[in-house]
């Protein structure tokens, strides 16, 4: 019983504290504009694109066999050594790198994106807005 | 000097396990609060609980497992820190197992947005996480049983 009594107490406790760190937040912002991401691009503005795609699937090696974005590579965080030289092996400058994942509800595309630009020093690359799900949709309506 | 050596040992255990729990849970939570509306995110990509909710979860529950570690680390309140822990500890498990049933591709948000670690990885170490708690707690309860034991002996 007493340790009930310790947890609630706890829990209300941070429950308060929760509502004051909230009220004196610096950044108020909606959790639905945090989900935007400036560097997304929709498969209509890749099809305007001008220069040569490198399409990357940021998902896991299972999901990308079961089916992919034609000649997209695979890059996902779980075996980021093993598969960035073949990226950098077929990388041009003047390439666009559209990386992907399943669809907005997943981070994998903005966290190997993130890492391209970071890590390896890339400043054309985007993530696909809608992702594979989106891709997919979109195959479906050009059939 | 059997008991001795007895309660010597569980002290030892309690100690290094509540220690640790302790830290694991104030790491997560302070990080967490570090950025609370991308945490909000990350659990919105969950599919549980709605964009409201979850924005409201993101600011109480960097603080629950701050608390938590805070009672575990206190003399007081350690049984509503053990209480606390294994209420986390499950949620843990069962919100991952869930969402490597579903397939859903996301980064766990377990230590804040910095964070992208795969869910299967995340659930494995939620378990060892609730592991870790379970021991901890039989092992609080056998040290409060043998004190009472030579207490009253």
């Amino acid at each position: 019983m007493k340790a009930i009594r310790e947890a609630i107490l706890l829990l209300l406790l941070a429950v308060v504290l929760g509502g004051v760190t909230r009220w004196i937040h610096p950044k108020p912002v909606r959790t639905q504009e945090r989900t935007h991401d400036a560097d997304a691009l929709t498969i209509d503005d890749v099809s305007r694109l001008s220069t040569p795609i490198r399409w990357i699937d940021a998902r896991s090696k299972a999901a990308y066999e079961a089916g992919h974005i034609p000649a997209a590579l695979l890059l996902n965080e779980d075996s980021w050594e093993q598969l960035l030289p073949d990226l950098i092996a077929s990388y041009a400058p003047d390439m666009t790198l559209i990386v992907y994942c399943d669809s907005n509800q997943c981070d994998a595309s903005k966290q190997v994106a993130r890492r391209l630009r970071e890590e390896i020093g890339l400043h054309n690359v985007f993530t696909l807005e809608g992702g594979w799900q989106a891709w997919k949709a979109h195959a479906a309506e050009k059939r | 000097m059997e008991s001795s050596r007895r309660r010597k040992a569980m002290n030892l255990f309690w100690h290094a396990g509540r220690i640790a729990l302790a830290a694991i849970f104030l790491f997560a939570g302070v990080a967490k609060l570090r950025d609370p509306y991308t945490f909000a995110t990350a659990i919105e990509h969950y599919r549980i609980i709605g964009a409201s909710a979850s924005l409201v979860l993101a600011f109480v529950l960097p603080w629950i497992e701050i608390l938590c570690s805070l009672a575990l680390l206190s003399q007081r309140l350690v049984r509503g820190g053990l209480l606390l822990s294994l209420m986390l500890s499950t949620l843990f498990v069962a919100v991952l197992s869930s969402a490597l049933v579903r397939g859903l591709d996301i980064s766990c948000g377990c230590f804040g947005s910095g964070n992208s670690t795969a869910v299967w990885v995340a659930l494995v170490r939620a378990i060892l996480l609730l592991l870790v708690t379970l021991a901890t707690t039989r092992i609080w309860y056998c040290r409060r049983s043998l004190t009472e034991t030579l207490q009253t002996g």
